[in-house]
């Protein structure tokens, strides 16, 4: 399985990555994930086992996920 | 040609713009935040990286408070008409361009009660007489950061407090300043900061933002439509900066304006000092040509990046066309800020504006000053 993240706004997601990507974690900014028609353009990969890590970073930097999407890749 | 019209628009611009925006044109050229292709997803982080850097060169921690617009004239007009509501009151200055005035006397006609603090005769406004005016019931305090015809710097911290102390919000006309001059919104308070991105940030002309501060509960947009986002929902998105940027973006321009940040970024300082000292120049070189009447601050005070002038009687655009002769690029006229000319006496005849920008060399001032000097003595008795 993947974790992908999904935010609110293409900026969000973008931050996201800047963010994520300054502290080591190898992600990308790709389409959206399945279920997310409409909702927003892109989404955060994440690398495998980085889920947590992820999250706690972004909660600090105070980037609002919208959504977690465990996925088989 | 000496060109000293940088308070309208700069010129030239650093190279790296032009490249910035060929590249984005030729190896991006995608709509950004439409789908999510490669390019696309390229787009979209060139648009951040710029949003990320007018964040980090105005102290705002979240770039998502950062949208773009064309120009500070659609920022202010976003910021005025998405706050003020029939009933609100705002308090201004009377020295403010028709970026601010146009908009505000559209909304005094739907209900809106305008106050209109005076500033002094040399453009510089007093915080206490802002302070006076701004009191329960004031909704938005909204006024330039400096006038683009008398250049006095406006000081905004302690009316920033005063009208937050009233319960009221901020907004600021930087279109004279940023880049200029450091600016911090968090540090200094303003809930709303709009600016072009084509004058002293250095990029092409079509740019511009507003930043929309956390105080700023809720905003209206100027123009709805698609965002990318929510695009099952019939409403606007309430998230920023999708709520405020309908439309496809111009990722040409916000690239070259990003172009321009990196340079700023790394030669902020020089470009600071170089214009502080060119205005300077022009200011000393002016004030010692007879029948030369400098608008604005006194000699030796902190003015942004511009100079305006009379000469005797002379109509301002003839005087700024036989400098067009002279090989001078200069500005006449009343500068879209009639009311600041009407405080300066010069709402007839207007004024000739000389603004130097990073690039401007001290022989292109004294050029400048020695045409000024050459036409003085032809057209005055």
């Amino acid at each position: 399985m993947t974790d992908y993240l999904t935010f609110s706004s293409n900026s969000l997601a973008f931050r996201a990555e800047q963010a994520l990507l300054a502290a080591g974690m190898a992600v990308a900014v790709v389409p959206r994930p399945p279920g997310m028609v409409g909702r927003c353009a892109l989404a955060l990969k994440l690398p495998p086992g980085c889920l947590e890590g992820a999250q706690r970073l972004l909660a600090a930097r105070r980037i609002p996920i919208l959504k977690i999407h465990a996925l088989t890749a | 040609m000496v060109y000293l019209d940088n308070a309208a628009t700069s010129y030239p611009k650093p190279p790296a713009v032009l490249d910035a925006m060929r590249a984005a044109i030729e190896r991006i050229g995608a709509s950004p935040g439409r789908g999510g292709h490669r390019q696309a997803i390229e787009a979209g982080r060139a648009v951040f990286r710029c949003r990320a850097a007018v964040a980090d060169l105005i102290g705002a921690s979240e770039p998502e408070r950062v949208a773009f617009t064309k120009n500070a004239t659609e920022a202010i007009n976003t910021a005025l008409c998405g706050v003020l509501r029939p009933g609100d009151r705002v308090v201004t200055t009377d020295i403010e361009h028709n970026a601010m005035w146009r908009p505000l006397c559209r909304l005094a006609r739907t209900g809106v009660e305008v106050d209109v603090v005076p500033a002094e005769p040399d453009g510089t406004v007093d915080p206490e007489r802002m302070l006076r005016a701004i009191g329960e019931g004031t909704r938005l305090v909204a006024l330039t950061h400096a006038s683009n015809v008398l250049g006095a710097l406006v000081d905004v911290r302690p009316i920033a407090a005063a009208a937050h102390a009233a319960g009221a919000l901020v907004l600021l006309d930087a279109a004279q300043t940023l880049g200029e001059r450091p600016l911090d919104v968090e540090g200094l308070e303003i809930d709303l900061l709009a600016a072009p991105g084509h004058k002293g940030l250095l990029g092409p002309q079509g740019t511009g933002f507003l930043y929309v501060g956390p105080r700023v509960d809720a905003i209206e947009p100027l123009t709805f439509g698609g965002t990318g986002s929510r695009s099952e929902e019939e409403q606007q998105p309430d998230v920023l900066p999708d709520r405020l940027e309908s439309g496809t973006l111009n990722l040409p321009g916000i690239a070259g304006l990003s172009a321009a940040l990196s340079y700023l970024a790394e030669h902020g300082d020089a470009v600071r000092a170089s214009v502080r000292q060119r205005t300077a120049e022009l200011v000393t070189g002016l004030s010692e040509i007879a029948g030369v009447r400098l608008l604005g601050p006194r000699e030796g005070a902190v003015r942004a990046g511009l100079v305006a002038f009379t000469l005797g009687q002379t109509d301002s655009e003839e005087v700024a066309a036989a400098l067009d002769q002279r090989g001078v690029a200069c500005r006449g006229g009343l500068h879209c800020a009639p009311q600041a000319h009407r405080k300066a006496g010069t709402l007839d005849r207007g004024a000739v504006r000389l603004s130097p920008g990073p690039f401007t060399s001290a022989e292109d001032v004294e050029t400048a000053i020695r045409a000024v000097d050459a036409l003085a003595r032809e057209v005055l008795p």
